[in-house]
């Protein structure tokens, strides 16, 4: 069958948007102002036919186009877009333009993985008004969350002075010497280690029957020298460097997810439902992945030291950044979490139900609460938010797809 | 324990220590922290431990620790331990002293007049100063279309704007409260239940001061849509591309060899109650047609399904589930006729008796009640009554007497038994001449029945806290001092202050100061937050 009208013009606006952000990032280089011109057009050519596919979808499945995975992050990417206008008049700095335009790509890829079937009757459970306030709420929160981190990403990445840039891009090869070093235990781990130790983990010694003994005494034996190392490498690294590195890490991750989400998509990988360790499997090719793309990314930006050179407002980044926590915290508190539950009351008999995806909800809206009261009254701003805000990112991408992994009430999403 | 405690003032506190600790900032977001990664870990002990293992034998004096430590901390529903909800409770005393710590603040700065005296404010308090050649006049003139005059004396003027946002954090933590109060309130008081039935039965639950008679059940499925993965004559699966016909669709599917071909259908051999994406098949919605008795009385008419459950004097009733794999013959009927005698066998009268009614006995004490008919009565292992089949083997009609004190007898009347009567009191009853008698096969619908107290704190709740997060995070709290050392000489001093959102206040007041050609010099210092 061919695809419907919806998925083209969301292809469409893939490549549109793909065209807007080359435009920018050339842009940074470059600083001409056809760039930022094509970008904007670009943009604009995208989000146009994005808002017409998801009317469309609308009109032609006959309910509110929320009620899967790939009509969220769809959604989540026309949010982005939309932060991305408001942003650019707020501030009417094209540096924050360039900042947000690949959270739009991001967060496009990933729907672009995901099944994109319109004709998906929706579920007794879901044929309520509240799936629109809910699932909308929710997801324009977590596409603030997104641009936060975007936002922070870079701050983290570029935000310094002339010396500190010094400092940082020099002793930095140590940092993926002492990982690479890693590798070969792991890999000893995994193959030597692993039968020997099956059956020896702490928690079998306390009499627990794992259901996967290896990968967790594995993961174990990998991260407790890998904490080690990584806490030595730290006493002796200054803290821009520290920061550097936290923010290519985090990339790395978010790489080493979208990999696995390709495999996953492919069906290289596969995760079914009777693997109770499946998320264990996921995370541990997102850590392989990520590994290795923090460690190309690292080279790439390193010898380049474009980052440095961008002389970012780290100000003016810290406000966005804590501008789009503002924005994206009642709205995600309204709509996660108070129309979450007021709906689950009607559909399920309760307002809270300890489901997964409740309590992936909750520890977010807890972290960015902490997030909010460590600003306002101890004054934290700059590198510790932003490292505040790529965490809570990491957790509600977490939360998102958690519902794979952990099932529950939420597990059709 | 009320130790004097130095606040960050320098002032000496009398609070208890506790209440003191209670109230900080620091320990609010230790608190949060620690219960974040508490829930964190507590979901994936779930995937770590089978459950099963708390049950089995322990297989060793390590296990028997283990089993110990386990069941202590009540790991196997770790979000209702006693740990859980006492780090809950913890948190909730802190917003409760958190509260009572800010509401007289907060009704301070409410009710603060503002200062006019021109050394009260400075440069070095301000977040935002500015200084510009341009006279104050036309800059004030300016400056009042976005911020209200609050106060205007020779030498000062002051613009505030959404002074309701200083409301915003104390609501805000109100409406968590009251959250907090709701749930701790639910947790320790209300009812739930299952239950379910056929259609003609009648649901009731502990506590529940009403019956429910379900009427009828249905499941709703959706038509036949394009693009929609269908089981094809109970063999094959394939997908709908398009109407062939009015009664055939174009089905894709994969032959053997792998490759895609187009069979065409009818309708009869596809089957809408399956679909391969979901479990539940390609079910629209599950209804149930119910009417609530009390005393026997109809008193209310409702249909419950999925997200539109029935509520009704504070129990809620919803559509859990229902139960396709024991289908049940299900009978109505218009009415039968009541034939009451005397203890001797004359007919005294004949009463018409609808399905689910009742008639009070003439010249007695008792009620009867109407109830189920059955074609072909028998009686399970358990001694239930059935139905065996459809067809009219043994037709029977189910009367209850009810009578003074609680009196309950129920009795089947056998249709095709002439003379066969029940004998109660003075009276004989027999139950004949049923009109439109109906049979059908019926599934039981499953609804679960709860009675939860405490819900107007959490309505309350939830929208004090709303209210508080839209004043909190969409409005800015803005406040402007404009001095003027005199109308004559061009100098004007403009004192900006707010706690949030600095640069984009910047950048507004950069667009009002720098026009008409003032030479504007501008400090901002965004680590400034209190005024």
């Amino acid at each position: 069958m061919a695809p419907s009208l919806d998925v083209q013009l969301f292809w469409f606006s893939f490549w549109a948007y793909l065209i807007g952000w080359l435009s920018f990032t050339i842009w940074l280089a470059a600083r001409k102002p056809f760039w930022t011109k094509l970008g904007s057009i670009s943009f604009a050519a995208g989000f146009i036919p994005q808002t017409i596919a998801f009317f469309w979808r609308w009109n032609h499945t006959g309910h509110f186009p929320m009620s899967n995975m790939y009509e969220y992050m769809a959604v989540m990417s026309w949010m982005a877009v939309v932060s991305f206008a408001f942003l650019t008049w707020r501030y009417k700095n094209w540096v924050i333009s360039a900042l947000i335009s690949p959270v739009v790509i991001m967060l496009m890829v990933a729907a672009s993985l995901l099944p994109k079937d319109p004709s998906q009757q929706l579920m007794p459970a879901l044929r309520s008004s509240w799936l629109m306030i809910h699932v909308t709420l929710a997801s324009v929160g977590a596409g603030a969350f997104a641009v936060a981190a975007a936002v922070s990403f870079v701050y983290l990445l570029a935000v310094r002075s002339e010396e500190e840039t010094k400092r940082a891009f020099t002793p930095s090869f140590k940092i993926p010497m002492r990982v690479l070093v890693l590798i070969p235990v792991a890999i000893a781990a995994l193959g030597g280690v692993s039968d020997a130790l099956a059956n020896q983990s702490a928690m079998q010694l306390l009499g627990a029957p794992m259901r996967n003994s290896n990968v967790l005494v594995l993961l174990g034996i990998y991260l407790v020298p890998a904490g080690f190392i990584w806490n030595y490498s730290f006493k002796k690294t200054p803290s821009v460097e520290a920061r550097y590195w936290t923010a290519i890490a985090f990339s790395g991750l978010f790489m080493g997810a979208l990999a696995s989400g390709i495999l996953l998509s492919s069906q290289t990988l596969a995760l079914t439902s009777d693997s109770p360790l499946r998320i264990f499997e996921f995370f541990g090719v997102t850590l392989v992945f990520g590994t290795l793309g923090a460690f190309l990314l690292h080279t790439a930006l390193g010898f380049g030291r474009v980052a440095g050179k961008l002389h970012l407002d780290g100000r003016l980044l810290d406000e966005v950044n804590y501008r789009s926590v503002a924005l994206g915290y009642p709205l995600y508190t309204l709509g996660a979490l108070f129309a979450g539950a007021i709906w689950a009351e009607s559909a399920w008999g309760s307002f809270w139900s300890w489901d997964p995806k409740e309590v992936g909800a909750l520890i977010i809206w807890l972290f960015y609460s902490a997030f909010l009261h460590a600003r306002y009254q101890r004054g934290w701003s700059g590198p510790r938010t932003a490292v505040l805000s790529l965490i809570g990112f990491a957790m509600m991408m977490l939360s998102l797809f958690g519902n794979y992994f952990f099932g529950g009430l939420h597990a059709y999403a | 324990m009320n130790s004097p405690v130095t606040t960050l003032a320098g002032n000496v506190s009398r609070k208890p220590k506790l209440w003191a600790m209670l109230s900080t900032m620091k320990f609010a977001i230790w608190i949060l922290i620690v219960l974040g990664v508490l829930s964190l870990a507590s979901l994936f002990s779930g995937e770590l431990v089978d459950p099963l293992w708390m049950k089995q034998e322990p297989s060793g004096a390590g296990a028997a620790f283990g089993q110990l430590v386990y069941k202590t901390l009540e790991m196997d529903q770790p979000f209702s331990s006693w740990w859980y909800r006492g780090l809950l409770g913890v948190l909730s005393l802190s917003l409760f002293a958190c509260v009572l710590e800010r509401t007289p603040i907060v009704w301070r700065m409410w009710s603060r007049k503002p200062e006019l005296d021109p050394r009260a404010v400075n440069e070095r308090t301000a977040p935002i100063y500015i200084t510009t050649s341009e006279p104050s006049k036309p800059l004030i003139d300016r400056l009042s279309k976005s911020l209200g005059t609050r106060a205007d004396s020779d030498g000062v003027w002051v613009g505030e704007s959404h002074r309701l946002a200083l409301w915003g954090p104390l609501l805000t933590h109100i409406g968590l409260l009251l959250l907090a109060i709701g749930g701790l309130v639910g947790s320790f008081g209300g009812t739930h239940s299952r239950a379910g039935g056929y259609a003609g039965d009648i649901v009731a639950a502990e506590d529940m001061p009403f019956e429910v008679r379900i009427d009828s059940f249905r499941v709703e499925y959706y038509p036949f849509q394009p693009g929609q993965w269908v089981l094809v004559d109970g063999e094959w699966i394939g997908r709908l591309v398009e109407r062939d016909s009015d009664n055939s669709w174009k089905i894709e599917r994969r032959n053997q060899m792998g490759e895609l071909e187009l069979v065409s259908m009818e309708d009869e051999w596809i089957s809408n109650d399956w679909d391969i994406r979901s479990t539940g098949g390609n079910i629209k919605q599950y209804i149930s047609s119910v009417t609530v008795l009390e005393d026997g009385q109809e008193v209310l008419e409702r249909q419950i399904s999925v997200n539109t459950p029935l509520r009704y004097r504070g129990f809620r009733l919803y559509q859990s589930s229902y139960d396709p794999d024991n289908p049940r013959v299900i009978t109505s009927y218009d009415q039968v006729t009541l034939v009451v005698s005397d203890t001797l066998g004359n007919v005294l009268n004949r009463l018409p008796l609808k399905q689910g009614g009742s008639v009070q006995v003439p010249d007695d004490s008792l009620t009867i009640f109407a109830g189920r008919f059955l074609p072909d009565f028998k009686l399970d292992s358990r001694r239930q009554a059935y139905s065996a089949s459809g067809n009219m083997a043994n037709p029977a009609v189910e009367l209850l007497a009810r009578g003074p004190n609680g009196y309950e007898r129920l009795i089947w009347s056998f249709l095709q038994m002439q003379g066969h009567q029940i004998t109660i009191g003075a009276h004989r009853f027999e139950a004949t001449e049923i009109q439109n008698p109906n049979t059908t096969i019926g599934i039981a619908t499953i609804f679960e029945i709860r009675r939860t107290i405490g819900t107007e704190f959490l309505w309350l709740g939830f929208v004090v806290s709303s209210l508080g997060l839209i004043l909190c995070f969409y409005m800015t709290h803005r406040i402007v001092y404009v001095q003027s050392p005199s109308a004559d000489i061009p100098l004007t001093r403009v004192y900006a202050f707010s706690k949030k959102m600095i640069r984009g206040f910047e950048h507004d007041l950069e667009a009002i100061t720098k026009q008409n050609g003032a030479t504007v010099e501008m400090t901002v210092q965004p680590e400034i937050v209190s005024y």
